[in-house]
């Protein structure tokens, strides 16, 4: 791999024992993938930032590398963690105490605790063609899809070697060759309504298509983009499909093999994989973490519905100002269902407008799931004399 | 006492000899290697099924020395498991399969001693097995 006098210099040590280990991640990794150089990268997004997920010795390896001078050298955000900021989920005081000094650790390398899986809502938005760095596949594919930034969907210890090095090995997503569309889907005759029904294809595409998408469709809103973008990465390994009217990049689809979806395939795929809405004894928004547009929309039916008859969940950024209350409306800042220990709060079947969400509660948690849109779980959720 | 050699790619520089253990199929750390190994051993793997939380797992058996002194990849090592050995010092070769006159299958059955050099990053990688 060719190397730059600096990223020598990087890999010599001279930065530092934190850089020259950063760097020594990065080429090997590199040279493994057949990449011929690094590019310099513009944005980094850390994962991985759980104590249950990587242990006391995560923690351990991430305050070495604060220990040794490492620093972020570009702008760079971290993923929630598997507390709320709050404390609404118990926290364990071992755990909880491993948990504080990762974040210690990570804000003394300039890392922005914004314990978001949504960065680019929060200070972290790189624009068409920038070189970036993320982990969590959620926001890999929005950044690539929806702002034209170019990134793989990195594990979260190399988006941390990533973001002290200031560098990403040239290969895939990076490459222009490796962006071009290779299948085009079409819907017979129909379009999805909602974010909820976006999801369900965002699914089916994660299943059944291999390589770059693109969607000859128009979905109504960015949330619906959002939606489906989600769940194509979580069922399936997808970091980019473009869509129309969303994606900046203008990518011909040459030679493509088509794939037709019709709504009678996701009617089935619904059915088939989750349960009905009646029963649910919790409904969980916000996967990814939610916009202000909904945090408003969940707000507005609370006041409406004078709070909920069961618990609402509802998952934001550690950053998040807007915290209404009412009765069962539950704020989880900066953590998520996915990733926070679910067990103790006891829910058997929750209802969720993610499919991002629904592929893994019932996998990580053994929760069954139910699926609509958050209009309909709002609705469900609200308390019987208000109803209607 | 039967002498092979196999060839690959150096992807983590460094030396290593020990007893063989060979997995002949895909591996996760993460939920199947989390405890480690007692005492030394080269571990050779079909390949890794990659979890993100695995670089953080092969730390953890090297911090506490139930890693193995080198991890030998039949097929084209990926990146969590790259990640892995590097933060925790191990030595990694991959892509032994390639150009080998046995099969890993045949190489799980017999019992093997190991001793791997692997000396730049990118470059060769060269396994001298004694088996019986």
């Amino acid at each position: 791999m060719h190397l730059t006098r600096e990223e020598e210099r990087m890999l010599d040590g001279e930065y530092g024992e934190a850089v020259r280990k950063a760097m020594e991640l990065i080429v090997s990794i590199g040279e493994a993938l057949g990449a011929e150089r690094l590019v310099p990268i513009t944005s980094a997004h850390v994962s991985g930032i759980s104590v249950s997920n990587i242990g006391a010795e995560g923690v351990e390896l991430i305050e070495w590398f604060a220990r040794h001078g490492g620093r972020a050298r570009v702008r760079a955000t971290v993923n929630p963690m598997g507390f709320d900021l709050d404390g609404v989920i118990p926290r364990d005081p071992r755990e909880w105490s491993l948990q504080e000094r990762l974040l210690r650790a990570l804000s003394a390398m300039g890392f922005h605790l914004t314990l978001t899986c949504a960065p680019y809502e929060h200070g972290n938005r790189p624009g068409l063609g920038e070189h970036i760095a993320w982990a969590e596949s959620s926001a890999v594919i929005y950044a690539n899809s929806v702002l034209g930034a170019r990134s793989n969907r990195e594990g979260g210890i190399v988006a941390l070697a990533a973001a002290i090095t200031g560098r990403i090995y040239e290969w895939g997503m990076h490459l222009d060759e490796e962006r071009n569309p290779r299948v085009r889907v079409t819907l017979r005759g129909w379009r999805p309504r909602d974010e909820a029904e976006a999801g369900l294809l965002g699914a089916l595409l994660g299943l059944r298509v291999r390589e770059v998408p693109l969607l000859e469709a128009r979905l109504p809103g960015l949330e619906e983009a959002r939606s489906l973008l989600a769940a194509a990465a979580a069922w399936g390994s997808h970091a980019l499909i473009h869509l129309e009217g969303h994606t900046p990049e203008r990518r011909a689809c040459v030679k493509c093999e088509k794939v037709e979806v019709d709504r009678a395939e996701l009617t089935a795929f619904h059915e088939e994989h989750f349960d009905d809405i009646e029963g649910s004894d919790a409904v969980f928004i916000g996967c990814p973490h939610v916009t202000i547009d909904v945090m408003r929309l969940v707000e507005a039916y609370a006041e409406k519905c004078g709070g909920f008859r069961i618990p609402v969940l509802v998952a934001a950024p550690g950053v998040c100002k807007l915290r209404p209350s009412a009765q069962n409306l539950v704020i989880l800042r900066g953590t998520c269902p996915v990733v926070a220990r679910l067990e103790s709060l006891g829910f058997d079947k929750i209802a969720t407008n993610s499919l991002k969400a629904a592929f893994y509660l019932p996998r990580r948690h053994g929760i069954r799931v139910a699926v609509a849109d958050a209009k309909t779980l709002l609705r469900y959720a609200c308390n019987p004399r208000s109803r209607a | 006492m039967k002498s092979i050699v196999l060839n690959g790619r150096c992807l983590n520089p460094g030396s290593a000899e020990a007893r063989l253990y060979t997995i002949p199929g895909p591996v996760s750390f993460y939920g199947e290697l989390e405890e480690g190994f007692d005492g030394d051993i080269i571990l050779l793997i079909e390949s890794s099924r990659g979890s993100t939380v695995a670089p953080y797992i092969i730390y953890r058996l090297a911090r506490r020395g139930r890693a193995p002194r080198a991890i030998l990849v039949w097929r084209t090592a990926e990146p969590m498991i790259i990640a892995g050995c590097v933060l925790g010092d191990i030595p990694l070769a991959d892509r032994f399969g390639d150009s080998s006159p046995i099969s890993l299958e045949e190489l799980s059955r017999i019992d093997c001693h190991a001793s791997l050099e692997c000396r730049s990053r990118g470059g060769g990688a060269h396994l001298h097995l004694r088996c019986r």
